[in-house]
């Protein structure tokens, strides 16, 4: 029993000559009782529920019966092809689209700082600027099919102009033309926090790198890079996590097509489970979905060890 | 490596706030001026427009014969210290102390060559690994008088670099930056509100208050010979007595009533002061310089002892006589409270000033 908390050390007492007597505190335990409850109800018992299914072959429409096909599903997801693509999907989607994300914002915020002198006009531009932001995804969705359809506004703009329209809902263009919705959308957070990094660098440290006689680019390069970088990995990851589980502008706009053109895993996953009802198969697939995560996690946060 | 003159150089901050206040001054080349000057008094707002981290609202600032007035900070190549260290985070000490070489493309080789030597002269040359934002702020300091004195500017500009500094590594330092200017012969203007520091660092000290400059000349000139009443207080510690006075004439000598106690002047080859009989004047004397007697002396005044402080070797002992304290330093010894002494006042040292303009009276 040595050792538990609450507990105290049998040789302590004997040290001090006391009276040997165990006194275990268990009010703690006692308060614990119900959040434990609420979080293994919805949360750890459904994660090894999922497990559980996984193991199966079970289509709830058409019978209660689960079939046992041990690990026959994970196999099918590494086989299955169109699972391998969509995550080839996400990747381009993400990767390049947070990226992009990331990079305008940072830039967005530096000019703001570095050239609007003003502060209500700096105000103004990144209330602006954060207006996409405010928006629902649904309603932000909706608004841009309308715009991108083939005799929409923005060819109507291009044809204007002297353009050639262009088939923003193709099959070679589609997954693009959601990413560039979604760098629309949301170039404004990272450019909130760079913002935020920004303004929190000393002014002294500015001063003292142009007497020392740095360029502009020295300076960005050696200071103001270096300085924002924690507050930036930080919203590539944020981007990044709401890009993984991407789907509201997926199943508005293109609701994964044409074909399978913009089929992200979580699409295919929704589709898989909820639309075919394979169950187990969904639940081996998001199982495997959801560790491609955390690996992909701790190599990121590796990479951008705050020391 | 420049002569920098400031003319009619004046700040206005928002429009309102007057900093700086038509401030000429030639800097010679080669060499070590102090601003000195309570806060609040322009100094380190000039020697920001030197920088040209400010713009100045009015004048202009010249490097030899070249106007430098709208030129920014990374193309007058000056070198400035700030009253804090300014650390580059993430870089080390080497790295902190390249920097400015960094900047101008030298070659590796020699940046190296350059940083170990530097780094030697200050005493860093062990932490030149280490993370420069990590170290204490004294030493922190030492990095950036490093990174400043790595490179060869038409001139150093330090901003009080000696706050932020425990008092040991302060008179370390600032006997290394005295060498260092004379041995590079480098011009510096060197910003501080200690008094003592400027008198033993500067070749020339602009006493500045309220934005203008008051007094310019060399320390013993402002030492010994100060304009007004500001720099005679401000210069010396403590800082010059003042005592207001009427000038009476009697058989012949001049007699300064300061209503508790008189002065005589004798013998009046002291013809300025007859332009001052009936008139208020300020007679100003340095505690140093008055005399201090156990028993009475001729010509002398009795007053008594209410304080006394230790000062190292010294004493400084406040002294009163009706309404009147004086301060006198003297040499340490027995003093007791409430102790009678007399004082006497050597003429060759006393300062005369306007009662009015508080200026000094030309002998």
């Amino acid at each position: 029993m040595k050792g538990l908390p609450g507990l105290y050390g049998k040789e302590k007492d004997q040290m001090l000559g006391r009276a040997q007597k165990k006194r275990v505190v268990l009010t703690p335990y006692y308060l614990m009782i119900p959040p434990q409850f609420l979080i293994w109800a919805v949360v750890i018992f459904p994660l090894i529920w999922a497990v559980y299914i996984s193991f199966h072959d079970w289509n709830p429409t058409i019978s209660p019966e689960r079939t046992f096909v041990g690990i026959w599903n994970y196999v099918t997801v590494f086989r299955d092809e169109r699972f391998l693509s969509a995550l080839l999907r996400m990747l381009y989607y993400s990767g390049v689209g947070v990226t992009i994300q990331l990079f305008l914002g940072t830039a967005i915020a530096l000019a703001l700082v570095e050239y609007v002198r003003s502060e209500r006009l700096r105000t103004f531009l990144l209330v602006l600027f954060l207006l996409p932001m405010m928006m629902a995804e649904a309603v932000a969705a909706q608004m841009w099919t309308l715009l991108i359809t083939d005799t929409g506004t923005i060819n109507n703009i291009l044809v204007w102009l002297g353009l050639n329209p262009i088939g923003w809902r193709s099959r070679e263009l589609a997954l693009t033309t959601l990413m560039i919705v979604d760098i629309w959308q949301w170039t404004a957070l990272p450019l909130l926090i760079a913002y935020a990094a920004r303004i929190s660098i000393p002014e002294s440290l500015y001063e003292s790198s142009r007497l020392d006689g740095a360029s502009r680019w020295l300076i960005l390069r050696k200071i103001t890079l270096p300085y924002m970088r924690v507050p930036l990995a930080i919203a590539f990851l944020l981007r990044f996590m709401d890009s993984y589980k991407f789907l509201d502008k997926v199943f508005i706009m293109t609701y994964g097509g044409p074909g399978t053109a913009t089929e992200l895993p979580t699409f295919y996953l929704y589709q898989t489970a909820f639309s075919y009802f394979k169950v187990g198969y969904g639940a081996a697939m998001s199982w495997i979905f959801g560790i491609i995560a955390v690996i992909g996690m701790f190599f990121f946060w590796r990479l951008a060890k705050v020391q | 490596m420049a002569k920098v003159y400031l003319e009619n150089l004046t700040k206005i901050f928002e429009g309102r706030v007057l900093a700086v206040d038509r401030l000429t001054l030639e800097i010679p080349d080669k060499g070590l001026v102090s601003l000195l000057g309570p806060s609040g008094c322009g100094k380190t707002t000039t020697m920001r427009m030197i920088a040209g981290l400010e713009v100045p609202t009015r004048g202009k600032i010249y490097f030899d014969d070249q106007e430098v007035t709208d030129l920014p900070p990374e193309e007058r190549n000056v070198a400035m210290v700030f009253q804090f260290p300014v650390i580059y985070p993430g870089m080390t000490v080497f790295e902190n102390i390249a920097f400015p070489l960094v900047a101008r493309k030298v070659p590796k080789k020699e940046v190296k060559k350059r940083v170990e030597e530097v780094a030697n002269v200050f005493g860093i040359a062990d932490v030149l690994s280490k993370k420069a934002h990590i170290l204490d702020a004294g030493t922190r300091q030492k990095v950036v008088l490093a990174r400043t004195f790595v490179r060869r500017p038409h001139v150093y500009l330090l901003d009080e670099p000696l706050t932020s500094v425990d008092p040991s590594t302060r008179v370390e330092l600032r006997t290394v930056l005295k060498k260092l200017q004379s041995h590079l012969g480098q011009t510096m203007v060197y910003v501080t509100h200690d008094q003592s520091e400027a008198l033993t660092l500067a070749d020339r000290i602009a006493v500045m208050n309220e934005g203008k400059l008051l007094q310019y000349g060399s320390p013993e000139e402002v030492y010994n010979n100060p304009k007004n009443t500001f720099v005679g207080y401000f210069i010396g510690n403590p800082g010059m007595n003042f005592i207001g006075c009427s000038v009476e004439e009697e058989k012949g000598s001049c007699v300064l009533n300061a209503e508790d106690f008189r002065v005589f002047v004798p013998d009046l080859p002291n013809s300025f002061l007859r332009d001052f009989v009936g008139k208020k004047i300020i007679l100003g004397i340095r505690p140093e310089n008055l005399e201090i007697h156990a028993k009475a002396v001729s010509g002398a005044i009795s007053f008594l002892v209410i304080l006394v402080e230790p000062v190292g070797n010294r004493l400084v002992v406040h002294l009163k006589k009706g309404e009147k304290v004086l301060k006198a330093k003297i040499p340490r010894q027995e003093m007791s409270l409430q102790q009678e002494v007399w004082v006497r006042f050597p003429l060759e040292f006393l300062k005369f000033f306007d009662g009015e303009t508080l200026e000094t009276i030309e002998v």
